[in-house]
């Protein structure tokens, strides 16, 4: 008997704990309400705990001192390590790559030398006149085998020869 | 640059959250402060690493256990520090600037008091309380973030409440 009483006088202080922090429910704050009314015990519990519960409710948060926040931007200014998945560092290097090949042939091209329209046709001057040269020489050189070493030097040594071989066949 | 804006997001809204529950949790300001810079450089390294709606629950994780660490330590040590609220006398002249300054400074006591009362509840129960009564985070928020049933948030709710009540009506002069 006296466990229930007990046990009944626990969960009605819940109860009245409950309604003064506006936990309870509805009906359970309207039984609270007027049982504090009857009964002086009950009311004298729910205003302790309701004058606490309404001071708490008005707590503000604590500010935090601006120097802890201003600190930090020390901190998040330095670059955080880059730690990247597989498939970003997949697409990173292509693009690495293909600037690294651009950039080469960029190069390359850029070594060749750029010459005027001016240049261009002087050289070809140049090289006809180089050609016509040649070409004479060529044409010197063809004259003199057909008309000095030929007939002279190859043409006499080979008719004086086949004469000879001739008297020689003949008997004369 | 997005990163960037979403630490400014979480740190505005979260910041005194924070800074209040370790204020509650180690009693002192300077340990307070420490322990919220210390978070506060957490959340911008694992910026990433955590789901932005679930970040309240991960930030309030990791200062309960940076204030558990400390408490920790600090009973390893044995070092008896003193709390002195520097801004309780700024406090007091600020409010005399009402016309009521003896109701006010007396309101200020006694919110005072309650504070003091709090800070002496035994770990869990202070947790639970402040992350409930002061932080206003739900008991669903409160189970992620200490790792606790919800009937267990719930009990220790109630059992706060009503050590709290001693606490209270043990100092001399106090009217509810």
């Amino acid at each position: 008997m006296q466990d229930t009483r007990h046990k009944m006088n626990e969960e009605l202080l819940n109860k009245i704990i409950a309604a003064a922090y506006k936990d309870a429910g509805l009906i359970d704050r309207i039984k609270i309400y007027f049982l504090a009314k009857k009964e002086p015990e009950v009311k004298k519990i729910f205003d302790e705990y309701r004058a606490t519960a309404s001071t708490i409710k008005n707590f503000p948060l604590e500010r935090i001192p601006d120097s802890i926040v201003n600190s930090l931007k020390f901190e998040t200014d330095r670059k955080k390590p880059l730690v990247l998945k597989p498939a970003y560092i997949f697409a990173v290097s292509i693009v690495a790559v293909t600037i690294t090949i651009a950039v080469i042939l960029f190069q390359i091209k850029k070594d060749e030398p750029v010459y005027s329209q001016a240049e261009i046709e002087f050289a070809e001057e140049q090289v006809k006149t180089s050609l016509a040269i040649v070409n004479k020489i060529f044409k010197k050189t063809e004259n003199l085998i057909q008309e000095e070493i030929l007939p002279k030097r190859v043409g006499k040594p080979i008719h004086k020869s086949l004469t000879i071989i001739n008297n020689v066949l003949t008997g004369g | 640059m997005l990163e960037t804006l979403g630490y400014k997001v979480l740190v505005n809204r979260f910041k005194n959250r924070i800074y209040s529950y370790a204020l509650y949790m180690v009693k002192n300001q300077m340990d307070a402060e420490d322990i919220s810079q210390e978070v506060l450089i957490r959340i911008w390294k694992n910026m990433g690493k955590f789901k932005l709606p679930a970040a309240g629950s991960w930030i309030m994780r990791t200062t309960h256990n940076l204030c558990i660490d400390y408490l920790r330590k600090e009973q390893v040590v044995k070092q008896r520090s003193y709390y002195i609220d520097e801004g309780f006398e700024e406090k007091i002249i600020d409010e005399d600037k009402l016309n009521q300054p003896e109701v006010i400074t007396l309101q200020s006591i006694t919110n005072e008091k309650i504070k003091s009362a709090i800070k002496k509840l035994p770990e869990t129960l202070k947790s639970v309380f402040v992350l409930y009564q002061i932080e206003g985070f739900k008991y669903k928020e409160i189970s992620e973030v200490l790792d606790l049933p919800i009937n267990s948030v719930k009990v220790y709710i109630l059992r706060a409440r009503k050590k709290l009540q001693e606490e209270l009506k043990s100092y001399a002069g106090y009217e509810a």
